[in-house]
């Protein structure tokens, strides 16, 4: 299969073309791109913010289609898959959160703001982490656990559309004064730069993805081995 | 799955979850003390005995229930789970479906009952016209909708270690369009300048979601 | 050739990669009273949680009467009678309250001539109304006998049902399962058990597991 192929050079390719991407994004984003007339050079923050924001997604993605595939397949490869995949996620929420925070402060006085897309995120933000938390638990074999994650991993990948929906529908009846918007229309140069900081995340996202999905491999191969090893003593003894 | 004899088998087996909730009462009545109590306390920490209690008392009675509802249905499996009687329908002809939706349907009419006291409280509290139909329609569509998850969530026992907190913080952040839903649709209810059909919308839409998707998705955490 | 009642085929079950089961293979003829041995740990109630379709396993396929187990369909369902460790009963219920429950569950006819006659068989029928929780062990344990019987299922995967019974428990035990001469068809019995001693008077065969592996048995030269 051509995708198991791709995945199988993944060393090779994401490392490198992560970090290439990466240097050139500082690049553009702090010395090409333009200043900002109004922001100054806060503005810059958009170069890491909105870019978080869609590898958060598609990160989050990335989870829900691998919950999906377990629940049909029971291959315990994509639960893991899955896991490692919402951990990637949840950092670029953090970073998408903080970013904006950042970038909030001292252009409006106010780290945040009721924005439906920002406080999308958050609720994003709660529901992933309960998802991760839930992982940890001991109560149940792996096996329940992994198909009750996915279910939760699934629904509340669903749930993503509804929430903006509403929260939207909720600011539009309590409007804020909206001080200034996320995202006003960019000249030329700022979209390329945008553009291509999206590209580097994404691939600095896909990279984080696979070292995710290793560990959690690794980490379930680990606990295998510790299961045998024990059973082999307690053998002998 | 065929429809007819699992119909009637679901009936049983509500009628069966109903007199167990009966039986054991302690859950629910808990659940009900919790929320008259959480009112309570609401009343003072938002000082809801001046003029603004039209504005804050639909969001004082939604997270409420949510609280209450969440902490009722997270028992609801407990039971059975400890009894063996869920192994034992899981043996049965009977169709996961058929387990869950017996189980929500208990659920849904318990918690109504609590519901229906919490506001008869907050009526006489507030003097505040509460038992309108709109509002009961409101508040009905509301509970199937967080209640078919909550009963979805708590059907697996994953919360031994965690003193019974696991499952809202699991359960709520899922429910935030059903709050907001509710609570306005409440709001524009009680205040009859804004008109609820929206609001109502939004809340059918969301309850018919989480319904669905919940009975799908039961059969696969078996 | 007839159905097997039971047959599994390298039936594996994987606990976080270590196996509980492992490719255990055996045939099972209709009629036959087979005692399943082994230490606590063996894999024996693991092998009769997957015959009795709660539990999935890892590798390998089983089929009762014909009917695959990984299919879950309702009439395998209505053929199997299960005893676990702990017993399967409503706390709050009575007998009656609760066997009328899964006789409607399992489409029983004359359900309640049914009840009766089995609460007679096992002894309780003077405790008939009184709730399952003011029970001792072994008066539910005589329950849970009704109980799998209630639907007149053919195969009976019974997980050391002699806990908690005392003499008379036990004869009842016999007489309903496990020495049960039946009429017309015959009934199957693959029973966990700690009590070898008794093995002589009922068992027509034994498999013995060690550590989810077979390392003795009388069935035939198939099974591994």
């Amino acid at each position: 299969m051509i995708l198991k192929n791709i995945y199988g050079l993944r060393w090779k390719i994401l490392p490198p073309a992560a970090g290439i991407a990466m240097i050139g994004m500082a690049a553009l984003a702090l010395v090409t791109a333009p200043t900002e007339l109004i922001e100054g050079d806060v503005q810059r923050l958009l170069y890491v913010h909105l870019p978080s924001a869609l590898a958060s997604y598609f990160a989050f993605s990335v989870t829900a289609v691998c919950s999906v595939l377990f629940l049909l397949k029971r291959d315990f490869k994509w639960d893991s898959a899955a896991q490692g995949a919402a951990l990637v996620g949840l950092i670029f929420t953090l970073l998408t959160l903080v970013t904006g925070s950042l970038w909030g402060k001292p252009i409006w006085g106010v780290y945040w703001q009721w924005d439906p897309r920002i406080t999308t995120t958050l609720v994003l933000f709660l529901i992933f982490s309960a998802y991760l938390i839930a992982r940890k638990s001991t109560s149940l074999d792996g096996d329940k656990l992994a198909r009750f994650c996915s279910i939760y991993a699934i629904i509340g990948f669903l749930d993503i559309p509804l929430i903006h929906m509403s929260v939207r529908w909720w600011r539009t009846l309590h409007p804020q004064p909206i001080i200034a918007k996320f995202n006003p229309a960019l000249p030329d140069e700022m979209l390329l730069v945008t553009l291509f900081s999206v590209l580097a995340v994404i691939l600095v996202a896909a990279w984080f993805i696979t070292l995710g999905i290793e560990t959690e491999l690794l980490s379930q191969r680990l606990l295998k081995l510790k299961a045998i090893t024990k059973a082999n003593i307690s053998e002998k003894s | 799955m065929i429809f007819a004899p699992q119909l009637k088998i679901g009936v049983n087996l509500l009628n069966a979850n109903l007199k167990q909730a009966w039986r054991d009462k302690t859950n629910w009545m808990t659940a009900g003390m919790f929320a008259v109590t959480a009112l309570l306390l609401y009343s003072f920490a938002f000082n809801l005995t001046g003029g603004l209690v039209r504005n804050l008392l639909p969001g004082v009675i939604w997270t409420v229930f949510l609280f209450s509802g969440i902490f009722a249905t997270a028992q609801s499996f407990q039971q059975d789970r400890q009894d063996g009687i869920l192994d034992a329908l899981k043996i049965s002809p009977i169709h996961p479906m058929t387990i869950y939706i017996a189980k929500t349907l208990a659920n849904i009419l318990m918690l109504l009952l609590i519901e229906f006291v919490l506001l008869l409280a907050a009526t006489i509290l507030f003097s505040e016209p509460l038992f309108t139909p709109q509002l009961l329609i409101i508040v009905t569509i509301g509970t199937i909708g967080y209640t078919a998850l909550s009963t979805l969530l708590s059907a697996i026992n994953l919360d031994r270690n965690n003193g019974g907190l696991l499952l809202p913080v699991l359960a709520l952040p899922l429910l935030v369009p059903l709050l907001i839903a509710s609570v306005e649709a409440t709001s524009a209810s009680l205040q009859q300048e804004t008109s609820t059909a929206p609001w109502i919308l939004l809340l059918s839409l969301f309850t018919i979601w989480s319904a669905a998707i919940a009975t799908l998705m039961f059969p696969l955490a078996d | 050739m007839q159905d097997l009642a039971i047959e599994t085929n390298c039936v594996t079950r994987r606990y976080n990669g270590f196996p509980a089961l492992n490719r255990v293979s055996i045939q099972i003829t209709p009629g036959s009273r087979i005692a399943l041995l082994g230490d606590n740990g063996s894999g024996k109630t693991t092998l009769l949680s997957i015959l009795s379709t709660l539990l999935q396993s890892s590798e390998g396929s089983a089929t009762i009467l014909g009917y695959d187990i990984a299919k879950k369909s309702t009439a395998l369902r209505n053929v199997i009678g299960v005893i676990r460790h702990q017993p399967m009963l409503y706390e709050n219920f009575s007998p009656v309250e609760d066997l009328d429950l899964f006789a409607k569950i399992y489409g029983v006819s004359d359900a309640g001539e049914q009840i009766r006659r089995l609460l007679t068989s096992v002894g309780i029928w003077h405790l008939r109304n009184e709730a399952i929780g003011t029970f001792s062990r072994g008066q539910k344990q005589r329950l849970m006998i009704a109980k799998a019987l209630l639907h007149k299922p053919k195969v009976l995967l019974l997980d050391e049902p002699e806990i908690g019974l005392d003499q008379n428990g036990l004869k009842v035990l016999d007489e309903l399962i496990l020495m049960r001469e039946e009429e017309s068809t015959p009934i199957t019995v693959l029973a966990a058990t700690h009590r070898e001693e008794r093995m002589d008077t009922w068992a027509t065969g034994f498999v013995r597991l060690e550590r989810g592996q077979i390392i003795e048995t009388t069935l035939s030269e198939n099974a591994r």
